[in-house]
């Protein structure tokens, strides 16, 4: 087909009239329940590029918390390179310099040299229920490039729970409050990216993929926004500090111990990866001998928490408190029984 | 809040959403009718997904779904009816990942309209649906809903220069896609189709080939542009300006220019900024690649730059960019024969009584005005056709015999204006032009459905008569009204091409044979030919 | 392609369920005195709106229910309180002791991929009837656990007993010693339609309430009939919970089922948007069989036929080509039932308990019903003479000699 003429320039005209409108948003004026949303996530939202290594990939997500250039993201080797780059929703691409690390929330605090950038406010989570629309915004597989708007899928909260996971055959430092969404976040590159509510407000960081120890599955969650509101504080109160210390009434994730010797209680601790917390010998006059705890019990709950395996009993025990009666739930052979516990002051 | 009034709340919030949940639940139900289930064996054993776009069953998928059974170009087609029908396969656009099926066994199916995939927006819900994981026993689609991702997208192809499979300015979704989804369609929530689902990203190596929220679906007005050459049965391959661009701090630069390519036709030089292609705005080689990767061979862009300050526009037809099929895909003649009828069909003959009576056709009064320069002539005359198709243009007594197949002859036109209504080349042309539209069956060897191009600003069907050594007329139909919008005529000896342009239609949806015809030559002479009223006095 | 109108007799929201059940704070539902009043102007609101099909011609949330951000939070009420309805009869049930089995079948096409491990924490069931009868997956029991105990929603618990498991439905059965206990609503199959909001529910991930996803009812009628298929994010976090409606009541059980052999096979296919849920009606058949304490196998006839699908407007050239119209030709010599029953090589079956097989899906239909131990009537035609013969279905493990056909 030959021939130039009349009508192609007609044709060009026509298109060029219609379309010369900066194609980067993404809203249409036809309007969608959560345009709003997704345009405030779309904007507080950069793309990142680092050093890989191994499994490690070399790209993720982070949200930008200031104003003048604060960006959190998850702790990752990706950032430990020479070459760490941020690359703003408009395209500006920036070197960035990491300010804090937090090890146990895996969490990185990066600074560029930028201002008058829209920010993400850091308000709470805590009036989410779960059934609450979640959209999650973030750049995996670095689908989005350049000025391109990083990608976003909607779902729901699923609920909170604790984090008890593994990355890489090797338990997962944070074991912190978690939000659950059935948006599928665990995926490479979206880490560090964005989970906000129906009106757009912050709610979570997308965390690093994480095996739930709990159902084996890969966990869909995110770091509640009140978690990386502390993170940020505590990295402005001691700025360069790599190890926050316990922070309120946190509770330190402690190496398993012993129970304390006032509780008398000596557990069948026969080894292997998660015994549970059978009784094997009660000491006279103690608190458990009180309550009723004999040999062979099978210890279900303290407290009112659920304990499965020696390790959580003694966690629980850690939280009692002297003096105060507790319920101390019990199988003994083929029927469950309710105990009360009053834990004693440590002897000196 | 009080336990009633919470109550109330409660009732209302429910209503409000079951009513959504209701529309939503009819849409579906009817989309659900026109997802096919494609198995490339009889066994059922492998496939994947389709969606009918024609009443006559025509039907879209992806390439690599039909690549199973190219050789045969037979697969089978489940409905939602719980039937199996045979199904043929028709045109193929593996760059785009894109085919064209038609489903046989009924005489009409039903099917999904098409929708705007410019008009879509991130964050608006969408469905697909189709046969993930053969899960279909009987036939029923497999419906998943999300949300519109991102738009714009990019996913690399494979082969030779990556352009196999090339997902370009693509629609990414977070809608459940898995193997066995490809193929099928993206839906809006009106039921129209947005797009073909095709590929998505998977977790390799953690995770196996599962949906992890993110699936690519080729948009449908990339497949609307190549709709007439798969209609055609033919191999279509996709357009390329033979130049690159990169990055230059701001400014996208032309960095190389192939010699005697697209590029260097439309004067593109090293070193120029380009600001606009075919319309849009671009920025980045990403948006460059997004426009020129959804584009068919030959097809006329426009490209705006900057050089030296100053702003030059320009346009110019893109060139193939070359397949490597292991055989070449033949050209099935019959059926693009029938697609070319069904082109002129559309069209009803005026009078149809005498048509179909075969008394033979009605005479003509009709008006011959001729304009050169200022001055413009205008005479009456009649014209008849016989049942053979030999036209007589008759004045005063005097008269005039064409018969079809004589040559058209271009050059007499300039060379005599002064032969006014005698003029020979004019009534020829007009003849051959308005013969298929009065007679459809004289379709056959000589003639072709060629494919695609944008006439008019629309996206339409170009069939070609090859009517002499040297000779042809192209026919451009609107492909989504079955409009005809103009008529060619092309001679190898002389340049450029002659146009004849019905008139539009008064009304929309009807196609009535045109009144009006108006040619245009390079020279400048223009001829209207304007049937008046039938001998017999009615208009 | 025309929009045809919805009448209300369509809609999943059947009026004569009708008053609306509300469960109020203490988990009762109650007929409150406005109901009557509540339910006429649901009713006309569904009926004015479902009636505009113009309206279907928008985005769908655009319009209809004044403004947009209403129906999102609209969406949101109704997603809270069907899991605060659905909630008192989950349960949570822990495991202790057991072992991981080994030599599982690998998954079908899996070729070296790692067989998926069950872990360590809680799962999900649901109380299906009120003296303690808990229905669950099978999933939830691979490693044969010691010691089973049953957390209700108000904090109780209960050690477990594991009646019997259905194997091909992926169910297990639990007993706990308890009485009045809270009940699901039910949802039956008919119901149902594709495209409607459907919410899984689990306590998987060991959090006080259970986890919800929310998607839709992807395919009614799956897995030969076993199964409703949803998109909704199903995986051993709620293997055994409900996956439920806009108002809380029960659809199926969530279960692990998919193109493998076993639920640790299928279990792989997890969170990818393509889940099941054993359908309501389905349970409630299991559920008698199962309280008889042995485990429920899949019942085979012991034939093998010729599963090809009859294509509309072919136009066979020999007869043999194209499958009989009438039902399905059994293309070898049968074995175990089907043999004793008197069966032969190129007998056409017609029906199976009196319904018509004329497809492969039609015939699976039948059998996924039943299981081993189970009578089936077989009507089929030989040579023109229509015969029937009753045969009792067995399971895979009577068939000792490796066919090379395997046997439907």
């Amino acid at each position: 087909m030959s021939g130039k003429g009349p009508f192609l320039t007609l044709a060009f005209v026509a298109l060029c009239g219609a379309a010369l409108a900066v194609a980067s948003a993404d809203v249409s004026p036809a309007g969608g329940p959560f345009d709003a949303a997704i345009e405030k996530a779309q904007q507080r939202v950069v793309k990142l590029y680092g050093g890989s290594l191994g499994r490690e990939k070399g790209y993720g997500s982070g949200i930008v918390v200031s104003a003048d250039g604060k960006i959190v993201t998850a702790l990752s080797i990706l950032l430990e390179g020479r070459t760490l780059r941020v690359v703003l929703p408009d395209g500006r691409r920036f070197p960035a310099r990491i300010v804090a690390r937090d090890r146990h929330r895996q969490l990185a605090l990066l600074q560029i040299d930028a201002f008058g950038l829209p920010c993400f406010e850091l308000k709470g989570s805590v009036h989410l229920r779960p059934g609450d629309w979640l959209i999650a915004a973030a750049n995996p597989f670095k689908v989005a490039d350049g000025p391109e708007p990083v990608s976003v899928s909607l779902g729901v909260l699923s609920g909170r729970t604790r984090l008890a996971a593994r990355r890489h055959a090797q338990d997962f430092p944070y074991t912190g409050p978690v939000l659950l969404t059935d948006v599928i976040v665990a995926t490479a590159g979206s880490a560090g990216g964005a989970l906000v509510d129906a009106d757009g407000n912050l709610v979570g960081l997308i965390g690093k993929a994480v095996t739930s120890k709990q159902t084996n599955t890969w966990l869909n969650y995110a770091l509640p926004v009140e978690e990386v509101a502390a993170f940020l504080r505590e990295s402005s109160a001691e700025p360069g500090r790599e190890e926050p210390k316990t922070v309120g009434a946190k509770i330190i994730f402690a190496l398993p111990v012993a129970p304390r010797p006032n509780l008398g209680i000596r557990l069948f601790d026969v080894g292997g990866r998660q015994p549970p917390p059978y009784v094997e010998r009660v000491r006279p006059d103690s608190p458990a001998w009180h309550a009723g705890l004999r040999p062979n019990d099978l210890i279900l709950s303290i407290d009112g928490q659920q304990v499965v395996t020696c390790a959580d009993l003694r966690k629980a025990v850690n939280k009692l408190r002297p003096g105060r009666p507790v319920p101390l739930v019990i199988k003994r052979r083929e029927e469950v029984v309710t105990l009360e516990l009053t834990p004693e002051e440590p002897s000196p | 809040m009080s336990a009633s009034a919470v109550a109330q709340d409660d009732d209302a919030a429910l209503a409000a959403v079951r009513a959504d949940e209701a529309r939503r639940v009819a849409v579906f139900d009817q989309a659900a009718q026109v997802v096919v289930c494609i198995f490339a064996d009889r066994e059922l054993s492998r496939g994947g997904s389709g969606v009918i776009i024609h009443q006559d069953g025509y039907g879209l998928t992806n390439f690599h779904v039909v690549a199973e059974f190219l050789e045969t170009r037979r697969g089978y087609g489940g409905l939602a009816d719980g039937r199996l029908y045979p199904l043929r396969l028709l045109g193929i656009d593996p760059g785009g990942d894109v085919a064209l099926f038609k489903l046989e066994g009924q005489d009409r199916f039903d099917f999904a309209p098409l929708g705007d995939s410019d008009q879509l927006h991130v964050g608006q819900w969408v469905a697909a649906m189709g046969n993930p994981f053969m899960v279909a026993e009987d036939f029923a689609p497999t419906i998943t809903l999300g949300v519109i991702s991102g738009l714009h997208r990019y996913q690399y192809g494979r082969g030779e220069e990556g352009s196999l499979l090339e997902y370009a300015d693509c629609i990414q979704v977070s809608t459940s896609i898995n193997p066995g989804n490809s193929g099928g369609p993206l839906f809006d929530l009106a039921g129209r189709v947005i797009g073909i689902n095709g590929r998505a990203s998977f977790d390799d190596g953690e995770r196996r080939r599962v949906n992890v929220g993110l699936g690519y679906a080729v948009s449908i007005n990339q497949i609307k542009r190549f709709l007439p050459a798969l209609r055609a049965g033919r191999l279509c391959e996709h357009g390329t300006l033979g130049a690159t661009v990169q990055l230059a701090g701001d400014e996208l630069i032309f960095n190389a220019i192939q010699g005697l390519s697209a590029a260097e036709r439309a004067g593109v030089q090293l070193g120029d900024e380009l600001l606009v292609l075919a319309g849009r705005r671009v920025r980045t080689p990403n948006d460059v690649n997004n426009i020129l990767a959804t584009l068919p061979a030959d097809w006329p862009v426009s490209i705006s730059l900057r050089r030296d300050g100053r702003e030059i526009t320009t346009a110019v037809r893109l060139d193939r960019l070359p397949l490597r099929m292991p055989q070449p895909y033949v050209l099935d003649l019959e059926h693009n024969h029938a697609e070319v009828r069904k082109l002129f069909e559309r069209y009803s003959s005026r009078p149809a009584a005498e048509a179909e009576t075969g008394v033979g056709r009605p005479a003509w009064r009709c008006r011959f005005t001729q304009t050169i320069g200022e001055q413009t002539d205008t005479v009456e005359l009649t014209v008849s056709w016989d049942a053979t198709g030999t036209m007589r243009v008759e004045r005063g007594g005097e008269g005039l015999t064409f018969e079809l197949g004589d040559a058209v002859l271009v050059a007499d036109v300039d060379a005599a204006p002064s032969a006014g209504w005698r003029n020979k080349t004019v009534w020829s042309e007009w003849q051959h032009i308005t013969a298929p539209l009065l007679s459809p069956d004289m379709v056959g060897l000589g003639w072709e459905l060629l494919g695609s191009d944008e006439v008019q600003g629309k996206i339409a069907s170009i069939v070609e008569w090859r009517v002499a050594d040297g000779q042809q007329i192209r026919w451009a139909f609107d492909y989504e009204t079955g409009r005809l919008l103009e008529a060619r005529v092309f001679d190898a000896r002389h340049p450029g091409a002659v146009v004849w342009l019905p008139d539009p239609q008064p009304a929309p949806g009807r196609l009535v044979f045109p009144d009006r015809w108006t040619r245009q030559t390079g020279s400048g002479v223009r001829t209207v030919i304007e049937m008046v009223s039938d001998v017999e006095g009615t208009p | 392609m025309k929009c045809a109108p919805v009448n209300s007799t369509e809609l999943p929201h059947k009026h004569s369920e009708v008053p609306l059940r509300r469960h109020g704070r203490h988990g009762r539902a109650t007929r409150c005195a406005s109901t009557p009043q509540s339910f006429r102007s649901t009713l006309a609101v569904i009926t004015a709106l479902a009636c505009i099909p113009s309206l279907a011609a928008q985005d769908g949330d655009a319009v209809g229910t004044g403004s947009q951000p209403l129906l999102r939070q609209h969406q949101q009420q109704v997603f809270r309180a069907a899991l605060r309805a659905v909630r008192p009869s989950i349960v949570r049930i822990d495991t202790i002791g057991g072992a991981q089995p080994v030599g599982r079948a690998s998954p079908a096409g899996g070729g070296g991929a790692p067989v998926f491990r069950q872990a360590d924490g809680p799962t999900t069931g649901l109380i299906w009837s009120a003296d303690g009868y808990i229905i669950t997956s099978s999933f939830n029991f691979i490693r044969d656990p010691s010691i089973i105990t049953v957390t209700l929603h108000d904090g109780r618990r209960f050690v477990a007993k594991l009646i019997a498991r259905d194997r091909p439905a992926r169910l297990a059965l639990l007993k706990i010693e308890a009485r009045g206990l809270p009940v699901p609503r039910l949802l039956a199959r008919e119901q149902l339609r594709p495209g409607q909001w459907a919410l899984a529910a689990g306590c998987g991930h060991g959090s006080d309430s259970p986890a919800v996803s929310v998607g839709i009812v992807s395919a009614v009628d799956r897995m030969s009939g076993l199964a409703v298929q949803t998109d909704a994010k199903v995986s051993p976090a709620n293997y055994g919970g409900p996956l439920f409606d806009l108002e809380g009541r029960v659809i199926g059980v969530c279960v692990p089922m998919g193109p493998g052999e076993d639920e640790i096979a299928d279990a792989q296919w997890y969170d990818s948007g393509i889940g099941f849920a054993v359908d309501t009606d389905l349970v409630r058949s299991r559920v008698q069989r199962l309280k008889h304490g042995r485990d429920l196998q899949r019942g085979l006839m012991g034939v093998s036929l010729d599963t090809r699908a009859p294509v509309v407007g072919l136009t066979p050239k020999d007869p043999v080509d194209q499958p009989p119209t009438d039902g399905m030709r059994i293309d070898a010599e049968p074995r175990g039932p089907a043999a004793d029953a008197g069966l032969r090589a190129g007998d056409v079956i017609t029906r199976l308990d009196g319904i018509p097989v004329t497809r492969l899906p039609d015939l699976r239909r039948v059998l996924a019903r039943k299981v081993a131990g189970d009578p089936l009537a077989v009507t089929y035609r030989r040579s023109q003479k229509v015969r029937t013969a009753t045969l009792t279905l067995v399971s895979a493990e009577a068939f000792r000699k490796p066919a090379a056909t395997q046997p439907k």
